[in-house]
């Protein structure tokens, strides 16, 4: 998968719906993919704070997308099936409604799930080519714990944001990484475990990300002992 | 890799008992003149609805494949461990080319395999050469569901208007694994003098996840005793596909539909025959999300 911009929504269990704002969006920008997080994927909290849900809980939800004012809808889509294939594309400066169909466990209503949009412009650009792999070692064992680590932060940044980055690959799941690069395009709040290696035996791709180190940064949700990011570029 | 697009139109099972060393593809008429494009040997497919029992994954069988009207042998005793779903995961090798199954053969180097039967899927089109799908107008799609409620064998799908004359671009099977394990079954008490009591099978299916209407959905483990066949006008398009390789967990690849039409509700579900009694006992039902052209 090639992400260009990647933007990640907490849904509240408690809410029936979602409302996707297209005054946030650049026009003619179109979403391939939408992906859903669980537990499941080693994440243990959303970006709100808020427990989300097991991959246990996931089996029983069920997601509907109604776009305002035009007939086409999807419906009925089993949450477990959502991250597969390209179950649901659309053009985000459409009015976008999601909402959870069905919840059969009144439990559920205490946690979140993680719902995560990714778009590209539609060029088949072959960003698969890549000349080296460098490793950051992100220690916050020396650095003031905060809530957010801006890139800058670390060793070794200054060195990749000079680089066209392709790929980056983490070695843990648990937090959520923010990458905005300088031409304006950007990755919210994505989950580490989309960067695990072969996530769901998939490879993910940057579209060649110059990427702005002081406005690009790290949320944990637990503190990671060995924390590495290697980047492709 | 990105993944390329696997791109399908038709698929036809090949049942084939190994009857010797050597054994010759049967003829089938519907290959005739085909491209065949991938070949699938679903090797997590124990038994079919005729009760065949089937061998699992196999490093010890070879196939060859012979290029119709040009007698080319494309495929020289090729391992046929590069067909197995279990070691594809659904990356297929693309083939595309008319094969002459009469020509085409399989070796077994593994005498206790003889008799046995082995479950291979062969997807083919009209054309050679189609790997893209054709964008409708504005290349967007819509998904839904449907379910099937597996009451006997032989299950049709339902009457489902919303997705009736629908081109499809594929089906993504509803099939988690259950939360906690069923309750196992009570053994039989024996007693001295030789008689047993009677207790019910308790195995119950509660921790089963539920489909969108509220059925007892099918766990994952039972998608490889569930076969798909999709009918159009008489004749079947998608042939006993076992029903995992919808599933999509774990695969490096996936199938797409060229906006196929079918009959909907002449198409149907059908189960392994031993495992009848038991799904059916269960009312379990089996849910699709589908996605088809807007």
């Amino acid at each position: 998968m090639i992400i260009e911009n990647l933007y990640t929504l907490s849904y509240d269990l408690k809410s029936p719906l979602i409302y996707l704002s297209k005054d946030n969006y650049t026009e003619g920008m179109k979403v391939n993919r939408v992906l859903q997080f669980s537990e499941g994927d080693g994440l243990s909290k959303s970006f709100n704070l808020r427990p989300l849900c097991s991959k246990y809980d996931v089996n029983s939800l069920f997601l509907d997308f109604y776009y305002n004012n035009k007939k086409r809808n999807s419906k009925n889509i089993a949450l477990p099936n959502l991250s597969k294939n390209s179950l649901i594309n659309f053009y985000l400066d459409e009015d976008i409604n999601f909402q959870i169909s069905k919840i059969v466990n009144k439990k559920l209503q205490d946690k979140d799930i993680l719902i995560s949009l990714a778009l590209d412009n539609d060029e088949a650009v072959d960003v698969m080519q890549w000349g080296s792999a460098k490793t950051m070692y992100i220690n916050t064992e020396y650095i003031e714990k905060r809530d957010i680590y801006p890139l800058s932060l670390f060793n070794g940044a200054e060195f990749f944001a000079k680089k066209k980055v392709k790929r980056i690959i983490s070695n843990f799941a648990n937090g959520y990484i923010t990458i905005k690069d300088k031409e304006g395009r950007n990755c919210q709040n994505m989950p580490l475990s989309l960067l695990m290696y072969n996530y769901k035996n998939e490879e993910i791709w940057l579209r060649d990300y110059e990427i702005n180190i002081y406005e690009s940064f790290i949320t944990f949700n637990e503190e990671p002992q060995n924390f590495l990011l290697t980047f492709y570029y | 890799m990105s993944a390329t697009i696997q791109l399908v139109e038709h698929c036809k099972t090949l049942r084939l008992k190994i009857d010797k060393n050597v054994t010759y593809l049967p003829y089938l008429s519907e290959l005739n003149g085909k491209y065949i494009k991938y070949i699938d040997v679903c090797d997590e497919v124990t038994e079919d609805e005729d009760g065949r029992q089937y061998v699992g994954f196999s490093d010890d069988l070879f196939l060859s494949l012979i290029e119709k009207d040009t007698n080319v042998i494309k495929y020289d005793n090729f391992s046929l461990e590069n067909f197995c779903i279990s070691k594809t995961r659904q990356n297929r090798l693309l083939l595309n080319f008319k094969v002459d199954m009469e020509q085409s053969f399989l070796q077994c180097n593994n005498t206790q395999k003889i008799g046995k039967y082995i479950y291979i899927l062969v997807w083919y089109t009209d054309l050679g050469d189609v790997n893209k799908v054709t964008e409708g107008e504005n290349g967007l799609y819509c998904a839904n569901s449907f379910e099937v409620q597996l009451k006997e064998q032989k299950n049709f799908f339902p009457d489902n208007r919303e997705i009736f004359g629908k081109k499809f671009l594929n089906f993504l099977l509803y099939a988690p694994d259950p939360q906690e394990e069923p309750i196992p079954p009570i053994p039989p008490i024996g007693n001295g003098g030789g008689e047993t009591a009677v207790v019910s099978q308790n195995i119950c299916p509660c921790s089963y996840p539920r489909t969108y209407n509220n059925n007892i959905s099918i766990i994952k483990e039972q998608s490889k005793d569930l076969f798909i066949t999709l009918v159009k006008n008489s004749t079947k398009i998608f042939d006993s596909v076992p029903l995992y390789l919808f599933l999509y967990d774990n695969v490096y690849n996936y199938l797409t539909f060229n906006k196929i039409e079918f009959d909907f509700t002449l198409s149907y579900v059908t189960i392994a025959k031993s495992r009848v009694d038991e799904i059916k006992q269960w009312k379990l039902a089996v849910m699709f999300n589908c996605i088809y052209e807007d």
